[in-house]
């Protein structure tokens, strides 16, 4: 029943083994032809299947911050990042994880807001794989944490966006984890829970937890002691994070190049 | 917690609420019962009480029927929770079918309601009535993991299990008794697995009506086969279902 198969004797935090992937990408019909823009007003879409990953082989050592950088519109970080925590599974080769990589997104589907803040609370720590009484334990942690004293009982539709962040955020940090994929959310909320976060990432981070993180580049560069830099089917390590990101343009702007060198090449054959 | 979220979700809009769980198999059933037996009267369908035989299959094809057509829907279109649940998928699954499973019981007074109005009570085998219940929740989660795995990667396929519940409620002997179907096919048609499992239901009442060990036998190994079928069929399809997510 599990989807990610956790080996506690692992020597790597992550490891991805020969992984093939393809997915598909749906995008709104372009053009404008007359047909073109009924097929858009008619809401078609073009899905066309791509091949992510080829034979990926890397593995992520235990304690590593790891910035996960995008080097082409065509690899998605939101995918690596399920991969590695097993919420999407590869077509062909194994992903095995030293201990549950826990996921964190911004705009994660796991508040309801039909319910009140404390039941919400027990229901994304059980998507997050805590067991009841794990909750239960974390509770009094969660609520001084995320300063929820008085707003455990309030529905979460009743909650502003920054609760609900601060919510989500304690919670997946309530897992103890020793493994996260974080996806924009490092640290959330005002000004001083932002802060907060900050103290305590690091502080898990010097106790050995490895974190695969997606943010802006500054976070990135102040958390991160490595990259992995997302290329079309593969993935390259890069000791530096500075580097990967400058890689990244470097990338950006051969394409760039290309475009137009193909533009050019077209026109001067018509 | 989710479970009674749905529930609550389901019935708020209605100004009856939960009363809805028995307010509409109660007009099917009436319904049913009124044509069945007053105006199409003349021939023999089901054993008597007839309203209450009608009832107590009724009940559990409801909970069938809403059960798989749900199934169907449960991984199309966007699904956030998937992309952060460290949960196993099937979950989600089990989740909708917990949700009708307690329509389903909230439905039940149905049954005691006509016991009363046909004066009409059950003898020692009605323990097999929880039995059948256990039975069909086995069968509807093998059924449905393999539904709604098939609907997400294609979509028209929601379309052909409503054909094949409608027709299902007329192959199915919930209108009628086993014994108004050819003696040569009775065996055949405990096939459909739940001949067994309503058979069980209405053992209580009527038992040696419903009493046939070879054809549970059948049943029982069909609903096996249903169910395993259901968790390769899933397994397989899960990496494409969380793709789609």
């Amino acid at each position: 029943m599990a989807r990610i198969h956790v080996n506690e004797a692992l020597e790597s935090a992550i490891r991805l083994h020969e992984v093939s992937m393809s997915m598909n990408r749906v995008s709104r019909r372009g053009g404008r032809t007359a047909r073109q823009r009924l097929r858009r007003l008619a809401g078609d879409e073009s899905r066309r299947r791509l091949q992510v990953y080829t034979g990926l082989s890397l593995e992520i050592p235990v304690g590593a911050a790891v910035a996960v950088v995008p080097g082409s519109k065509e690899a998605s970080v939101g995918e690596f990042m399920r991969l590695c925590s097993g919420t999407l599974l590869p077509d062909r080769g194994r992903v095995e994880v030293r201990d549950p990589v826990v996921p964190m997104l911004p705009k994660s589907g796991l508040l309801n807001e039909s319910l009140t803040v404390r039941q919400n609370i027990y229901v994304a720590g059980i998507l997050l794989g805590m067991s009841p009484q794990q909750v239960a334990d974390s509770l009094a942690w969660i609520v001084s944490f995320a300063g929820l004293e008085r707003s455990l009982d309030v529905y979460a539709r009743k909650a502003p966006p920054r609760l609900r962040q601060r919510i989500v955020w304690t919670v997946t940090m309530a897992t103890r984890s020793r493994s996260f994929a974080i996806q924009g959310a490092l640290a959330v909320g005002d000004e001083a829970f932002r802060r907060q976060c900050w103290e305590y990432l690091l502080a898990r981070r010097q106790d050995g937890v490895t974190f695969l993180v997606d943010d802006s580049d500054a976070n990135l560069i102040r958390f991160c002691d490595r990259a992995l830099l997302l290329l079309e089917g593969r993935v390259e390590p890069i000791e530096s994070v500075a580097e990967a990101l400058a890689r990244r343009v470097e990338v950006h702007e051969d394409r760039v190049q290309s475009r137009q060198d193909e533009a050019d090449d077209e026109w001067q054959d018509e | 917690m989710l479970v009674s979220r749905d529930l609550h979700h389901k019935y708020r809009k209605f100004r009856l609420g939960y009363l809805w769980a028995i307010l509409e198999p109660l007009g099917m059933s009436v319904t049913m019962w009124f044509v069945f037996q007053v105006l199409l009267g003349g021939r023999r369908l089901g054993d008597q009480p007839y309203y209450l035989f009608l009832t107590v299959a009724i009940l559990p094809w409801w909970w069938f029927t809403s059960g798989i057509a749900s199934s169907t829907r449960v991984f199309l279109g966007p699904n956030r929770t998937l992309k952060v649940s460290l949960l196993p998928t099937q979950f989600m699954v089990a989740r909708v079918m917990v949700a009708r499973f307690a329509d389903f019981v909230l439905s039940t007074p149905l049954v005691i309601f006509a016991m009363l109005v046909t004066w009409t009570f059950p003898g020692p085998l009605i323990v097999l009535y929880p039995v059948a219940m256990v039975v069909q929740f086995a069968l509807m989660f093998g059924l449905a993991l393999m539904v709604s795995s098939i609907s997400a990667v294609v979509p028209d396929f929601a379309r052909i299990v409503r054909i094949i519940l409608r027709a299902g409620f007329y192959l199915t002997p919930v209108l009628y008794s086993l014994a108004n179907i050819p003696a040569g096919a009775r065996l055949a048609s405990h096939a459909n697995p739940l001949v067994g499992i309503l058979g069980l239901y209405r053992m209580g009442w009527w038992g040696q009506e419903h009493l046939s060990l070879p054809g549970y036998a059948i049943s029982a190994l069909v609903i096996a086969v249903v169910v395993i079928a259901g968790f390769i069929v899933f397994g397989r399809l899960e990496h494409r279902i969380l793709k789609e997510a």
